[in-house]
């Protein structure tokens, strides 16, 4: 398998070529083209959910709840993916876990587990989307930002808005919290932040979808 | 005639250096500035009745610009509405390109352009894939949303359509849906073009109705 990236930072897009044997797991919406000689199957993100289960993921968080998977059966082939948005695209080469903001996942070698880490009450606090993934395993995972992508080294205690979060390392534990008082919370937009602690690393997009959305919807009809 | 693509891919704008007797024709919005001595008039080409067929099939502008030097050489610039990257090509005569309606930027007079009804399969299927077919002697150019990648094709390859730009007519396709449930909100979503022959496909890197997918959730809600 060779995964390469072009057109970055903005319009990124990543070329997966697969060896007969092969196969590549991507978020649905993600294929942009693809040889004819692969075979694509849909699922639902957790076997063992179903669709019920992911219907409710998607209503809950805005996630696509179905994951195509690219085999390459007796030939090779290829297949083209992007994101939604504008921005760049970040492979990681995964050895144990990490911390996925759901709407940054966009592919992984199909051995890597992705579990959904509804995370209890707090999360939904984290404003909109704001859905952690957990992939666990070890190969390629592909992960996207809306802007560019910053890698932070966490040594001391530090603090990002939700908005921005991309992914980061198990060994950093995250509470959200509040910045200020209730009365900033709600009317300043800087309210629900990110507070990590512990050592690792941690990847924020230079833009938040949240804030972008809320420039432009406004101007659009009614729904 | 000379012409120059510049601050591509994210923001392309086309520069286009006319000579004396020269034109180059235009989508109608697509004129970003140009020097005062140039001659502009708007027409639908292929007259109005051919022209409002475009609009309703094609999606395209009932109107186009066309840009002409008269007695002294001027430049016009040209912009697509949407951001992303802007591709020159020379048609010999009698060659066509299919493009997606969307993704026409300007010609040179001589190309001729066709409503080529998405080949009903396009409109039948929902696809939102309305093409247009350029057809040579001359030079055309089209954009695309976000970056532009080139596809040879040899045999068979697949294409989300909200993702293609365009291809050569040597290729022919089929449209069928794949991906679950996608596509409820927005057509389009969830269809691919199956292509087979030899030939070139051109595809965006940004997907329109994906796009529009991102914003629906913040749209204003209806009072009731």
């Amino acid at each position: 398998m060779e995964i390469k990236l072009e057109y970055r930072p903005a319009y990124s897009m990543a070329t997966v070529n697969l060896n007969p044997g092969e196969s590549f797991r991507a978020e649905s919406g993600a294929m942009v083209g693809m040889s004819a000689e692969l075979e694509m199957e849909t699922s639902s993100r957790t076997q063992k959910g179903g669709v019920l289960k992911g219907l409710a993921r998607k209503l809950l968080t805005g996630e696509s709840f179905f994951l195509n998977t690219f085999h390459a059966r007796t030939v090779p082939g290829h297949v083209m993916l992007a994101p939604a948005n504008v921005g760049d695209l970040v492979l990681h080469d995964l050895n144990g876990e990490l911390l996925v903001q759901s709407t940054c996942y966009v592919g992984s070698e199909p051995s890597i587990d992705i579990q959904t880490k509804l995370g209890g009450f707090k999360n939904f606090f984290g404003g909109r989307g704001f859905f952690m993934l957990k992939a666990v395993g070890k190969g390629p995972l592909l992960l996207s930002a809306f802007g560019a992508i910053l890698e932070v080294d966490v040594t001391e205690p530090f603090i990002i808005d939700t908005g921005h979060l991309v992914a980061f390392e198990p060994t950093l534990d995250f509470k959200i919290r509040r910045v200020g008082s209730w009365f900033s919370t709600f009317f300043s937009g800087e309210g629900l932040v990110c507070h990590f602690t512990g050592r690792g690393k941690l990847w924020i997009q230079s833009r938040n979808p949240g804030e972008f959305g809320g420039i432009v919807g406004p101007m659009l009809p009614p729904r | 005639m000379q012409s120059r693509i510049e601050l591509n891919p994210e923001y392309a704008l086309l520069e286009v250096t006319l000579e004396p007797g020269e034109k180059v024709v235009a989508e109608s919005g697509a004129m970003v500035g140009m020097d005062s001595h140039l001659k502009l008039t708007s027409q639908s080409r292929g007259g109005i009745l051919k022209g409002l067929a475009r609009k309703m099939l094609g999606g395209e502008s009932f109107f186009q610009s066309t840009f002409e030097a008269e007695s002294a050489p001027g430049r016009v610039l040209l912009a697509p509405g949407a951001p992303g990257d802007i591709r020159e090509i020379e048609l010999p005569a009698g060659r066509s390109l299919m493009l997606q309606s969307s993704a026409y930027l300007a010609s040179t007079p001589d190309v001729t352009l066709d409503t080529k009804w998405g080949g009903a399969k396009g409109f039948f299927s929902g696809a939102g894939l309305f093409l247009l077919k350029a057809t040579g002697p001359g030079r055309i150019w089209f954009n695309s949303f976000g970056a532009m990648a080139t596809q040879a094709v040899a045999g068979q390859f697949v294409v989300d359509t909200g993702h293609i730009v365009g291809f050569e007519e040597t290729l022919n396709y089929s449209i069928s849906k794949v991906g679950g449930l996608k596509g409820l909100l927005f057509s389009g979503e969830g269809l691919v073009a199956r292509f087979a022959g030899t030939g070139t496909v051109y595809v965006q890197t940004r997907n329109p109705a994906s796009f529009a997918a991102f914003l629906h959730p913040f749209r204003p809600v209806k009072n009731e």
